[in-house]
């Protein structure tokens, strides 16, 4: 791979970035600088302002001073479409297709390709297939997008990206739902593209993936720029250092006791065409991790436990020791157990409504007083975790859909805390979550366990299994493969053998 | 201090303000807007479509939306004028069942909403027909008169010479609702399901339970507004309340409920049906022509949603500033 030094041209610059919202400064005099052909990494934790600098590039938001230049002339833009005229184009982290239309028409969506005034449906497929060879991907495009894997619809919004002929493209968090094979395919035409001379953004938690794939980092943190630094010129715990503002600690294993007691069982759960005869048990006070391919089946699985979906005839659960019907969430709960779903944004939080609430909403029967709400107890239990979990939040009555992801997931996890479970299931708790608050999001989870909560964690993060469980279940094809106990003296590739045995 | 400044700044706020301005604009010009007799008409004239647009709010909160409404009054004030008319029952018993009636029909539409799944604004308006069929069906068409004086009474009533009993009926149901939304599980469950239904599945709320009691409440609400206008005439006619599904949706939108759910309260629909009831009065005053009456309306509503829409959107905000700097 060829590098960039500092003397290609300035495609862009952002100057003295300012931008505030209600109760806090977003960005303080932040500066911005791609070059002609150049993979530019912006790094920074959750909430450091990378993305509102990115959508003041493409005109979603409007800056409070400072100025862009786009080769040497001052742009800006009141939409992303106006960006998108001028060759800059985003693609988001949250998937923005269409799901019912073709691959082809998402590919081409506000873009058509038209002969005359009509769409020019030929064209478009043909079009379509062409972009998405470039990224690897080969699949019938006239199918609804909803049809493909969460991998493959990201690749076909990065497709409708490059539809654009992008002079500038940034990539928000391309890689989070990628496997290694795509997230490879990915890579290469990133590097082909840079060849012709497309500037591109990249914004990622992926250390490893910014120090192989990037000529230029920009560290930001709390809405300043930290440095901008050639990639070969810095180390990965530098990097991690500058993001923190100290040193930071990356969780490693500890080893914990385990009560011999089982909390919960299952037997031969199947659901057709996700998992197949699955059976295992967590340990109370045990931290059980669920290793495996996204697409294993181990969201399923436990979504199947929670009572979201239904279990086929012939699977069986039991709770200490006794068989159990799950039919609903609301069995679930009853019977001690808590979910933080992968979906922070879908199934995790209820944006409009504040900390506090978002936290006791299991809980009301707990703290009622004659039928009404004793808002003093609730207050009580907010404060008191608000305080213990380290959760930064103006107040408890802010709303949550205004705190960073790791503070949402805290509360999320409080929330089940103050319920006083006996069993939490967390999918991904730490994806696009910060290392600092990745780190305190560990601690709470061990201290759970240590209090005798089963946990189960599933995670797609191998270095996030193997610090927090005692026992790792992989799962592959909807099939347990093996478990892993010695978990202190495995790696990574270990656990991958496992899996594919 | 917060609160109030946060108040003024949030729809029902903007809607008290222009709401006053008007009345000022108008007692300026005719001398008669702020005098006992006008605002004791007023609020009576507006307490019944807000009363239903307390239901259409709870609705709107859960993210759905009740175009049912209206007929259910209807037939409810129907059954009440019978009872009373034809049966001779008591008056007070009449207007109890009859307003509990209200439950039934809301179910109807609650049941198949939360159950089935079905979208609620087919499910309400294929109730709405069939529920003002039923009316036209037994009453055909004909009024109902004679309704006994106490009944009359109750709608029409008023305490001191100011202060009606409709009002006195809309204050305290509206402090019953203000305290079921903010201080019960219920209230609070209804916020989590239009906030986010996958969210409130996930932490154990029985979402079709909640919803359910949703129809129900609205319903009963429905059809004690249906009943107490049946009481005001002191006469049944299948008119009634024709257009309380719009008035009570434009009630509900005017104090800040979101129609997409999850945000919004009782009190701000007070505020958004007494505005409609301020424009009508202001026509009469004014001595326009009441064909003017929902073109005006309707041009105040565009206008109090407009600046609730760019107050908060600096896109929209800068784009008009250019425009008139242009100019």
């Amino acid at each position: 791979m060829q590098r960039q030094n500092n003397t290609e041209p300035l495609l862009i610059e952002m100057r003295d970035i300012v931008k505030t919202f209600p109760g806090t400064k977003a960005l303080d005099g932040v500066t911005l600088k791609l070059r002609k052909g150049e993979i530019h990494a912006l790094v920074g934790e959750n909430g450091a302002g990378k993305s509102t600098l990115m959508n003041i590039l493409t005109g979603q938001f409007y800056m409070d001073s400072g100025e862009v230049l786009m080769e040497g002339e001052p742009i800006r833009f009141s939409s992303p479409r106006e960006a998108m005229r001028k060759n800059i184009v985003l693609v988001p982290q949250e998937l923005n297709l269409v799901p019912e239309a073709s691959v082809a028409e998402n590919v081409f969506l506000g873009n058509e390709v038209l002969s005359g005034r009509l769409i020019n449906w030929k064209e478009t497929a043909k079009e379509a297939e062409r972009l998405l060879d470039l990224l690897d991907v080969h699949v019938d495009v006239s199918q609804p997008v909803k049809n493909l894997s969460a991998a493959y619809q990201q690749l076909v919004s990065i497709a409708r990206a490059l539809a654009y002929e992008p002079k500038v493209l940034i990539l928000d968090e391309p890689t989070a739902v990628l496997t290694n094979r795509e997230t490879e395919s990915l890579f290469k035409s990133m590097q082909k593209l840079k060849k012709s001379g497309t500037a591109m953004v990249f914004i990622t938690h992926h250390l490893d993936e910014v120090m192989e794939q990037t000529d230029r980092i920009t560290i930001m943190r709390d809405g300043c720029l930290v440095k901008e630094v050639l990639t070969s010129d810095i180390t990965k715990e530098e990097m991690i250092n500058q993001m923190a503002g100290k040193k930071v600690q990356i969780t490693t294993h500890v080893n914990r006791k385990v009560s011999e007691e089982v909390f919960f069982e299952a037997k031969n759960l199947s659901r057709e065409g996700e998992f197949h005869n699955v059976s295992f048990q967590v340990h109370k006070g045990e931290i059980l991790g669920v290793a495996g391919l996204v697409g294993a089946g181990r969201t399923e699985i436990f979504k199947c436990v929670f009572g979201i979906t239904e279990k086929e005839q012939g699977g069986k659960t039991f709770i200490e020791g006794k068989e159990v019907h799950i039919k609903s969430p609301i069995d679930a709960i009853n019977y001690g157990m808590g979910y933080v779903s992968e979906e922070r944004r879908h199934d995790g939080i209820t944006p409009d409504m504040s900390v506090m609430e978002n936290m006791m909403l299991p809980s009301y029967d707990k703290i009622k007083k004659n039928g009404l709400i004793n808002y003093k107890k609730a207050v009580e239990i907010a404060e008191q975790y608000i305080h213990s979990f380290k959760i930064k939040t103006a107040s408890r009555d802010t709303l949550i859909k205004n705190l960073s992801g790791g503070n949402q997931q805290k509360v999320i996890v409080a929330r089940w805390m103050a319920k006083g479970i006996k069993m939490l299931i967390l999918d991904e708790p730490t994806r696009g979550i910060d290392v600092n608050a990745k780190g305190e999001i560990h601690q709470l989870i061990r201290e759970l366990a240590d209090n005798g909560v089963a946990v189960v964690v599933i995670s797609s993060e191998m270095e996030e299994v193997m610090a927090l469980s005692d026992r790792i279940m992989v799962v592959h094809q909807g099939r347990i493969s093996g478990y892993i106990t010695d978990v202190d003296r495995i790696t990574q590739e270990d656990v991958l053998k496992v899996a594919f045995q | 201090m917060n609160k109030v400044k946060s108040f003024f700044k949030s729809t029902a706020g903007m809607v008290l303000i222009v709401t006053i301005l008007v009345g000022i604009v108008v007692h300026l010009a005719t001398g008669n807007f702020f005098t006992a007799y006008n605002i004791s008409t007023l609020t009576r004239a507006a307490s019944f479509v807000i009363i239903v647009g307390f239901g259409q709010t709870i609705v709107l909160l859960t993210g759905g939306i009740d175009l049912s409404v209206a007929t259910i009054g209807s037939v409810c004030g129907m059954f009440s004028a019978i009872f009373m008319v034809n049966y001779g029952m008591n008056p007070y018993l009449a207007i109890i069942i009859s307003s509990l009636l209200g439950i039934i029909l809301g179910g109807v539409n609650g049941f198949f909403i939360a159950y089935f799944k079905m979208t609620p604004f087919i499910v309400t308006l294929a109730t709405m027909q069939i529920y003002k069929g039923i009316v036209y069906v037994i009453t055909k068409g004909m009024p109902i008169t004679g309704m006994p004086e106490s009944a009359e009474t109750l709608g029409n009533g008023v305490i001191g010479g100011v202060l009606p009993n409709i009002v006195i009926i809309m204050a305290l149901i509206c402090v019953i609702l203000t305290i079921m939304l903010k201080r019960t599980k219920f209230g609070r469950y209804i916020y989590a399901l239009g906030g986010n239904r996958s969210c409130a599945k996930i932490v154990g709320i029985p979402t079709e339970r909640i919803e359910m009691l949703v129809y129900c409440l609205s319903g009963l609400l429905s059809a004690i507004a249906g009943v107490l206008m049946a009481c005001r005439l002191a006469s049944f006619q299948a008119s009634i309340g024709e257009s309380w599904q719009m008035d009570s949706i434009t009630a509900s939108v005017l104090g800040g409920t979101s129609m997409s759910g999850g945000i919004g309260n009782v009190l701000g629909t007070i505020i958004g049906g007494i505005l409609s009831s301020v424009i009508s009065t202001c026509i009469t005053l004014l001595r326009v022509s009441s064909y003017w009456e929902t073109i005006v309306t309707g041009a105040v509503v565009l206008i109090a949603v407009l600046i609730d829409a760019v107050k908060d959107n600096a896109v929209i905000k800068s784009r008009i500033k250019r425009v008139f700097s242009r100019g």
